[in-house]
C-alpha cells in the first residue's frame, strides 16, 4: 500500500478532482436547476416566462 | 502516512480502494497553498469554459448549423425588416428566441434538448416536413412571447421611446389605445413579421379573415 501515498498518486487523483469530478458535478447541477424551472413551467405556465 | 487499513474482513471495495483514500484523505505531498491555487484555476477555468460554450450555443451561426434552420426560417428573416434596414441594427436568432437573464436562458437551453431528439429524428429535415409542423411551432412560440408579455421584443423596443408622431396615424392610435395600456403584448398583432405565416386558417380565431392577425378593435375603453 505505499504506493497509495505516493506524491504521483496524490498528483493523478488531485488533477481527477479539479479538472474531470467538480466540473462535472458544476454542470450537473446547471443542468438539473434549468430541468427544475423546465419542469416548474410545466405545472405552472401557461407555458411559463422563458 | 495514511492510516492503516482496516481488518481485511471488515474491507468493503470502496474502503479498500488506494484511490478513494488519496481522495479522502488529507494530502500529505502537496501544500494548501497549492491546492487552494489549484482549485482557484480549475474553477476560473471552468467558469469561463462554460460561459464561453453557453455564449457559442447563443449563436446565430450555431442556429444555423442545422439546415432546418438555415434553409427555412434563417432564409425567411432575410428581406425582413429585422434583416436589412435604414439604421444597419439587425436582429440574430437568439435576440428573439432565447431569454436574456441567466435563469431563465438556462431553462430554455434544458428545454431546446428535445429539439435535439427531433433533429436526430428527422422531425422537420425537409422543407415540406416543416411547413407541416409549422402551425405548431409557430403558436409554440406565440405562446411563449404572451407568456413572458414579448421580453425578447422588449430587449430593443421600448413603449417609453417610441415617438407616436413619426408611426403611422393607425399603428400610433393602437400603440397607445393598447401597449401602453397593457391590454395587448407585441406579438398579439406582430405576428409574421420576422418569418412567413403558417397556414393560418388552421388556427381558429387567428385572424379577421384577411390573413394577417386580428387588430384590436379601436372603439370601447
Amino acid at each position: 500500500m505505499q504506493a497509495a501515498t505516493g506524491k504521483w498518486r496524490e498528483a493523478v487523483v488531485f488533477l481527477f478532482l479539479s479538472v474531470m469530478v467538480w466540473p462535472v458535478i458544476a454542470g450537473g447541477f446547471v443542468a438539473a436547476y434549468g430541468l427544475a424551472w423546465w419542469v416548474y413551467f410545466i405545472f405552472a405556465g401557461p407555458p411559463g416566462p422563458f | 502516512m495514511s492510516d492503516p487499513l482496516p481488518p481485511r474482513g471488515r474491507r468493503s471495495w470502496l474502503i479498500g480502494n488506494v484511490w478513494y483514500r488519496t481522495a479522502t484523505r488529507p494530502a500529505v505531498h502537496f501544500s494548501l497553498l497549492f491546492l487552494t491555487l489549484g482549485g482557484f484555476v480549475a474553477g476560473v477555468a471552468f467558469w469561463g469554459g462554460f460561459n464561453t460554450a453557453m455564449e457559442a450555443a447563443n449563436t446565430e451561426s450555431f442556429c444555423i448549423s442545422c439546415h432546418e434552420m438555415r434553409d427555412n426560417v434563417y432564409r425567411e428573416l432575410q428581406g425582413t425588416i429585422h434583416w436589412t434596414n435604414r439604421s444597419g441594427v439587425r436582429a440574430t436568432c437568439p435576440d428573439c428566441h432565447t431569454p436574456h437573464p441567466w435563469t431563465l436562458k438556462i431553462a430554455r437551453k434544458m428545454q431546446a434538448s428535445r429539439e435535439v431528439w427531433a433533429k436526430l429524428f428527422g422531425t422537420i429535415d425537409t422543407r415540406q416536413k416543416f411547413l407541416e409542423r409549422r402551425t405548431l411551432m409557430a403558436q409554440r412560440e406565440w405562446a411563449r412571447m404572451t407568456a413572458n408579455n414579448s421580453a425578447e421584443c422588449r430587449n430593443c423596443h421600448s413603449a417609453q421611446s417610441m415617438d407616436f408622431t413619426k408611426q403611422q396615424p393607425r399603428a400610433a392610435a393602437v400603440h397607445q389605445a393598447r401597449l401602453l395600456t397593457g391590454e395587448r403584448t407585441c406579438i398579439d398583432c406582430h405576428k409574421g413579421i420576422a418569418h412567413l405565416l403558417p397556414k393560418t386558417e388552421e388556427i381558429e380565431g387567428f385572424d379577421d379573415g384577411d390573413g394577417s392577425p386580428s387588430m384590436p378593435e379601436l372603439t370601447g375603453p
